[in-house]
């Protein structure tokens, strides 16, 4: 069963994750270029200057790759699955539905993370070509927020995908974008060292928050 | 003999619009159960509330022994649902919906499934997007058949389909139910169809429950007379036996539940004048309209 529906979810989802992750990998080509541009036109200093005294977060441009990519992830795994409310195929299933659901979001959330890691990764890799250690470790953390905002984006978008009630998909919408506005609050260096694991762990509730919306669908939201 | 769906008491509305009002009807093992209805008087409605997929505002609905709105999964997996429209994953192939159902159910046949996939010539490669609506209808045919369900539950199977793949759904149908330990309840709109597949039929109207009867003593009882609609005759009113009139022409007709002799009495009494009082045979369709009018 579990095979069954990992196999279905990955024949949904599949040229959307691959189609984000080859982006991703094109969007971090272009970062190493513009990060490599001042240093090659220029004397190095000045863009050390801009980086380290005038804290010009110059990786800002990804700052929204990921939320992206979880709303492209969330669109292409359960559209198809209200669209003529085929969710209802998936309720009929002889499993427990509750789990099913779950299971549906582990795998987006699954492709959320692989591509985050490889993100992170290439990240890193670009920035500690041109920066030390030190600098490579702060802009590491000054992203990571946005990388958890994936996440969320990813679970956002599931849910108001997944919720009966228009007049909730709006409220939803609005609590979403409030939330996923507090990952890119602040433009300073590493400033949400101390808070950054809270607001990831803040996000996980959003997981269960999902069996709401899949109450309704199964108390009558198909009409 | 044990009862595969129990309706009881049902109760249903939207705001202030009732479609069922103390619905009751029993569906026992091993019958064909046709459920007829004109358009928005609430087959899905009924088939989405035996199925879990809405919540009646009161009443009791078994399917197999539970509750329908708590299905347990092992139950679930001794249904084969046939959801209106032929719904499917478009974004699979012919081989893949197959290897995907396979893995959910213990008695899986996947010999049932090739077997209507193979009369369609298509390569399994074949993208179900890319389908005809009849072709579609095999697929998701040949997936129910090959869960090897207890009980078949097919919401509008004809929508969409000729007479060719009608044909076919219903042969297979038949083949399916021969030994008599299936049972199918199905909806449909093309009422002539399951004049030669159901044993038990259950007209719904506005409002909820019509008719539960066997389609033989239906089909028996239930007549059509004719008379000339001369000028100046009295045409006559529905009431407990006329339960429907209609004009065409200068020909009236009658329908009831009443023999030849007692319904132009009753018609008499009534003061309509009968000139070439005449049984009209009927087809289960024409029954189904004189039943239910035209409108």
């Amino acid at each position: 069963m579990i095979r069954s529906t990992f196999y279905k979810e990955w024949l949904k989802i599949r040229y959307y994750v691959l189609g984000a992750l080859v982006f991703n990998i094109l969007f971090f080509i272009y970062l190493f270029f513009d990060i490599r541009e001042p240093f090659q036109n220029g004397p190095a200093i000045m863009a050390w200057y801009s980086a380290i005294h005038i804290h010009t977060i110059f990786y800002e441009k990804i700052k929204y790759l990921l939320p992206a990519t979880g709303i492209l992830i969330g669109i292409a795994q359960f559209i198809p699955e209200i669209t003529k409310s085929r969710l209802r195929m998936s309720l009929h299933l002889p499993v427990n539905p509750n789990l099913l659901i779950l299971s549906y979001v582990c795998i987006g959330i699954a492709a959320v993370i692989v591509i985050g890691i490889i993100d992170i990764i290439l990240f890193y890799i670009i920035v500690i070509k041109f920066f030390p250690k030190e600098v490579s470790s702060s802009a590491l953390m000054t992203g990571l927020p946005w990388f958890y905002s994936g996440l969320v984006a990813y679970l956002a978008t599931t849910q108001v995908i997944l919720e009966t009630k228009s007049g909730r998909r709006i409220f939803y919408a609005v609590i979403f974008c409030r939330f996923i506005g507090l990952f890119f609050m602040s433009n300073e260096y590493s400033s949400y060292a101390h808070v950054t694991e809270r607001l990831f762990l803040i996000s996980l509730l959003f997981i269960p928050a999902i069996f709401f919306p899949l109450y309704r669908f199964r108390n009558g939201g198909i009409e | 003999m044990e009862n595969i769906i129990e309706v009881r008491k049902l109760y249903h509305s939207y705001g202030k619009h009732v479609i069922y009002e103390g619905l009751n009807f029993t569906v026992e093992r091993g019958r064909i159960f046709g459920l007829l209805g004109k358009n928005g008087v609430g087959k899905t409605t009924l088939i989405n509330i035996l199925m879990g997929f809405l919540h009646p505002t009161s009443g009791r609905c078994l399917v197999l022994g539970e509750d329908s709105h708590n299905l347990s999964p092992e139950t679930r997996g001794k249904i084969g649902l046939l959801h209106e429209g032929h719904l499917a994953y478009e974004f699979m192939t012919i081989a893949q919906i197959e290897r995907y159902y396979s893995g959910y159910y213990h008695d899986w046949n996947r010999d049932w499934y090739y077997e209507l996939i193979d009369m369609m010539g298509l390569s399994y490669n074949h993208k179900i997007s890319k389908m005809s609506c009849g072709q579609r209808s095999q697929v998701v045919l040949g997936l129910i058949l090959a869960q090897n369900p207890e009980l078949m539950i097919l919401d509008d199977y004809s929508m969409g389909l000729g007479a060719g793949y009608r044909r076919l759904f219903l042969d297979y149908l038949t083949e399916y139910v021969k030994n008599g330990d299936k049972t199918v309840f199905v909806t449909s709109h093309i009422v002539q169809d399951l004049e030669k597949l159901v044993d038990d039929i259950i007209f719904i109207g506005k409002g909820g429950y019509l008719l539960q009867t066997l389609l033989i003593e239906f089909m028996d009882s239930f007549k059509q007379y004719r008379f000339k609609n001369g000028k100046g005759v009295k045409l006559p009113g529905k009431d407990d036996i006329i339960k429907n009139v209609e004009i065409i022409g200068d020909k009236v007709s009658v329908y009831t539940f009443e023999s030849k002799e007692p319904a132009r009495e009753h018609l008499m009494k009534k003061g309509v004048e009968t000139v070439d009082f005449e049984e009209v045979p009927m087809t289960l369709e024409d029954a189904f309209i004189g039943l239910m009018g035209r409108y």
